[in-house]
């Protein structure tokens, strides 16, 4: 459902990459900024965080993505000085933190809920930071009227969060976060208190802006098209441990863990991937293995296909109109696949008899995923990256 | 289905209520002025102006007045402790702080009698050091601070739980300390809890009896509050008197009455959406 | 302990400690001294003041006049949520705001006010005393007083819950073809019960423990009129804190006995509510 998204954003996602990797290579020497090692933290039973371990470089903007329960915003928390860490250091900018209390570690937090002071206006609480810090008046004033312009927030200055749409509470948040020019900026869930259609605006917006200024950044999200549309790096949390990290392409296109196989894109698991052809070299009949739509391609039986040797033919069950495509459900050897057709193209109806061909797909070995390959595709097309 | 009832169902239920709380509410209060009254207005003003009237009115709010000081700062620390923070002990705590609204004034008033009184081991050392708790002001204002103990924190803690602590959470990333955290960002939410505990405090304080004539010793003049000054004057068949001073107390209830729904309705309407 | 376990907002030391000594000073050590002086009485001893047949006496006047009073003010305190939540009329707020008067009334002004309306020659016992009925210093008196304190229980516990029962349910129930009384009964009534019983417990738990307003309607004759607490204030004028702590201690068992009850029946109604089993 989210793949014509996701493959859109993809690029948009790796071009902000590229930028961003000159712009660091040429300020930080290649030492991260934040350093995460060997945390553990524990709740009574439940281990929120199981030796986790990761680096941010300067300058980037990192996505923590996990299911709900996987440990992200604890880390966060950690991160922050919200949580203390039962084992494990923390290092900001090569300092170890572990003993700095948060309000010390030159942080700026975006609370899930935005934690807004419900009886200040927007302008005291952007100020509030700056008055802790016993700021002059005259600064402080300048300084959050030029934030409140940053988030576009012009002439609102008077207003009570609960006067307030959800995004405009979200840019009060996170102008609050910058005003005391905190070198390192935390967002949990910056975007699930925000109706759709509202969201997506926001993310472009955040990420602009969070490039703008300049300031390393991490953020905490369930959804994995926030995670790739937005972040530099994303970093894949389950069950309290560290999975994954990389860009978002690199995760996309070779997630090479079983669980982010499965957690990445929109997977179809199947099992005794043996039995379809063109992928008979498997030959363990209780493997599984996962599939995404865009490693299948279907045509009707009275179109031209190149690779019919190695295609198979199945039953349409059900078709789902998702506005440029078809998600079509094709049953074949009794395994239900999801298949998208575009709308551009002839009309596949439920109980029509298609062709279906696997180009590829990932064979879950344990803990690993590999890819691969129909045996149709030659030597040379094996270098086709999704 | 329209959720009215019908009419003559309406009728008489209204009805029912009206009559059960005139008769079991105003009646009494009216009663009261008007038994105090009835004699003439010089009576009246003799008898809340007697010697002995003015000192009980003049203990009764010294003693209100220290039991709700006592209970402000009691009831502002423990909603803040038990709300913002998590440790053992938390629901035991709160088990604690409401287990005087069980027990009986006059168990009350028992408790304070064995922890201070002759036969305690506390006893000699008071005694030493010429404390007089018991039969004394000093047990009647711990005695009234038991009975009103939760009611001040009982308001405030739902009203703090409901609304988290991200937002003190975030004004301590600032940097901000204790008080500033208090003063700026959490007390606004509790203003009108805060306030209405306060007056059902001092309504509980100024009108206990119980536990306040156990620790009394009843000396005339010397240690009634009004309710017991009310006591012996009625004992002594001084209906008049007894009328007179109680109507000073039913003044008061009704502007307590007054207070609380003005401040409710604040509460209700004030930020909340 | 790290100073850091508890989180980022300031100030759990002093909170914590502020109210930990004012909770030690005003209920820990008080109940501990009851349990210590408790501890020296013998069983024996204990047993024989509990049992006295004028004891016993007034545990019955206070158990019987505390649960008719609790009664009459779970239906009257129904009657009265269900007029203040459900109809508009002229006149309910003022009604509205006055449940509470004797949460603000002095104990003592309700009880001489109630004592002296009802006694045979004050205007409301004559009324009563011309059809052979004494209120003041019989039983039917001290449920009256306790009545009164009782009001404000049962009405605010059952209050916000019925604002809470949604048109729906009741709109369902219709369709499904429950009459008015049947809706309410089925429908309306499970609802608001765990609030109902809640108030009853708290309302029958104060009167229980009741003083200020009772003694002067009670006439506190022996054996007849005299309730629980007023044993405990006559011991206490003897200063035979024995005897005083033995009636105490069973009072404080019947209080908690009964709040158990209803911690029993508040767990359940919520475990239906929350769907854990």
């Amino acid at each position: 459902m989210t793949d014509i998204k996701n493959s859109k954003l993809t690029d948009s996602a790796a071009a902000g990459t590229e930028i961003e990797q000159k712009l660091q290579a040429s300020d930080s020497a290649g030492q991260p900024y934040v350093e995460l090692r060997h945390i553990n933290k524990s709740f009574g039973d439940f281990k929120a965080s199981d030796d986790v371990s990761f680096t941010v470089e300067k300058g980037s903007l990192v996505g923590l993505l996990g299911p709900s329960g996987s440990g992200k915003t604890t880390i966060l928390r950690i991160l922050a000085g919200l949580e203390t860490a039962d084992s494990g250091e923390i290092y900001i900018n090569g300092k170890l933190v572990n003993n700095i209390p948060a309000n010390k570690r030159g942080i700026g937090f975006v609370f899930q809920s935005y934690a807004l002071f419900r009886y200040m206006t927007v302008f005291d609480n952007i100020a509030f930071g700056l008055r802790t810090k016993k700021a002059p008046k005259d600064e402080i004033k300048e300084k959050v009227n030029s934030l409140i312009d940053l988030v576009g927030l012009t002439g609102l200055n008077k207003r009570y969060p609960n006067q307030l749409s959800g995004g405009q509470r979200q840019r009060v948040a996170f102008a609050r976060a910058l005003a005391t020019e905190p070198s390192l900026l935390l967002l949990d869930e910056p975007f699930a208190a925000i109706d759709a259609k509202v969201r997506q605006e926001l993310r472009s917006w955040l990420k602009d802006l969070i490039q703008r200024v300049g300031i390393t950044s991490i953020f905490v999200t369930h959804d994995q098209s926030e995670a790739i549309e937005v972040a530099d790096q994303i970093i894949i949390t389950n069950h309290g441990h560290v999975e994954r990290s990389g860009s978002p392409i690199e995760i996309y296109s070779n997630p090479e863990s079983s669980f982010v196989t499965k957690f990445i894109g929109q997977p179809t698991i199947i099992d005794n991937p043996g039995i379809f052809n063109g992928f008979s070299k498997i030959r363990e009949s209780r493997s599984t293995a996962v599939l995404r739509p865009e490693f299948i391609s279907v045509t009707k039986l009275n179109e031209p296909f190149r690779y019919n040797i190695t295609s198979e033919t199945g039953i349409v069950e059900k078709s789902f109109f998702r506005g440029g495509d078809f998600e079509l459900k094709v049953r074949v050897h009794d395994q239900l696949l999801t298949v998208n057709r575009p709308i551009t193209q002839e009309r596949i109806v439920p109980g029509e008899e298609v062709r279906i061909f696997i180009r590829s797909l990932y064979l879950l070995d344990g803990d690993k995923a590999v890819t691969v390959l129909n045996d149709s595709l030659t030597a040379a097309e094996s270098t086709y990256v999704i | 289905m329209n959720r009215e009832d019908p009419k003559i169902v309406k009728a008489v239920l209204i009805g029912i209520t009206t009559v059960f709380l005139t008769v079991m509410l105003v009646l009494p209060l009216i009663y009261v002025i008007y038994t105090a009254l009835r004699p003439g207005l010089e009576t009246f003003i003799a008898a809340v102006t007697d010697k002995y009237a003015l000192h009980s009115i003049y203990l009764t709010l010294i003693v209100t007045l220290m039991a709700v000081a006592v209970n402000i700062v009691f009831g502002l620390y423990t909603a803040w402790a038990l709300t913002k923070f998590s440790f053992r002990g938390k629901k035991f705590l709160s088990t604690l702080i409401d287990l005087p609204l069980t027990v009986s004034p006059i168990i009350a008033g028992l408790i304070f009698v064995l922890t201070f009184g002759r036969q305690s081991f506390l006893y000699p050392y008071l005694n030493e050091w010429g404390i007089k708790i018991i039969f004394a002001v000093p047990g009647i204002v711990l005695a009234t601070v038991f009975v009103t103990f939760p009611f001040i924190s009982r308001e405030i803690i739902p009203v703090l739980n409901a609304q988290g602590k991200d937002e003190e959470e975030a004004a301590a990333l600032m940097g901000a300390g204790a008080f500033q955290i208090f003063r700026q960002i959490t007390f606004p939410h509790i203003k009108w809890a805060f306030m209405y505990g306060v007056v059902l405090c001092s309504a509980r304080a100024m009108g206990e009896f119980g536990a306040v004539s156990v620790l009394s010793g009843h000396l005339r003049g010397k240690t009634n509050t009004m309710p017991l000054y009310i006591e012996i004057l009625y004992q002594g068949y001084d209906f008049t008197g007894a009328f007179a001073v109680s109507s000073i107390l039913v003044v008061m209830a009704i502007l307590i009455l007054i207070a609380r729904n003005l401040l409710e309705h604040r509460s209700k309407n004030k930020f909340l959406k | 302990m790290s100073k850091n376990t508890k989180g980022v907002i300031p100030g759990f030391g002093i909170s914590f400690g502020i109210s930990v000594s004012i909770l030690s000073l005003i209920v820990i050590i008080p109940l501990c001294s009851l349990i210590v002086f408790s501890s020296q009485l013998s069983i024996s001893d204990f047993w024989e003041i509990v049992t006295r047949p004028r004891v016993i006496a007034s545990y019955k006047v206070s158990l019987v006049t505390s649960f008719t009073a609790s009664v009459i003010n779970a239906v009257m305190g129904l009657i009265m949520a269900w007029v203040l939540v459900r109809y508009k009329f002229p006149g309910k707020r003022i009604l509205d705001g006055m449940i509470e008067l004797p949460f603000a009334l002095p104990t003592a002004v309700a009880g001489i006010s109630l004592a002296h309306l009802t006694v045979s020659e004050g205007p409301v016992g004559a009324l009563f005393a011309k059809f052979g009925i004494d209120i003041a210093y019989t039983n039917i008196g001290i449920t009256v007083a306790m009545v009164f304190i009782g009001i404000p229980f049962v009405v605010r516990s059952i209050q916000p819950v019925l604002e809470q029962v949604e048109n729906e349910y009741e709109e369902a129930a219709f369709i499904m073809g429950a009459g008015r009384f049947e809706t309410f009964y089925r429908v309306v009534l499970p609802e608001i019960r765990p609030a109902l019983i809640a108030g009853f417990t708290m309302a029958f738990a104060r009167c229980l423990g009741e003083y200020g307003s009772v003694v002067f309607i009670a006439g506190n004759k022996p054996y007849e009129t005299e309730i629980a607490p007023l044993m405990i204030m006559g011991e206490l004028q003897e200063f035979d804190y024995p005897a005083a702590t033995s009636v105490a201690l069973t009072m404080l068992v019947m209080a908690f006995v009964i709040l158990f009850i209803n911690a029993v029946f508040q767990s359940r109604a919520s475990a239906i509510i929350s769907g854990i089993r």
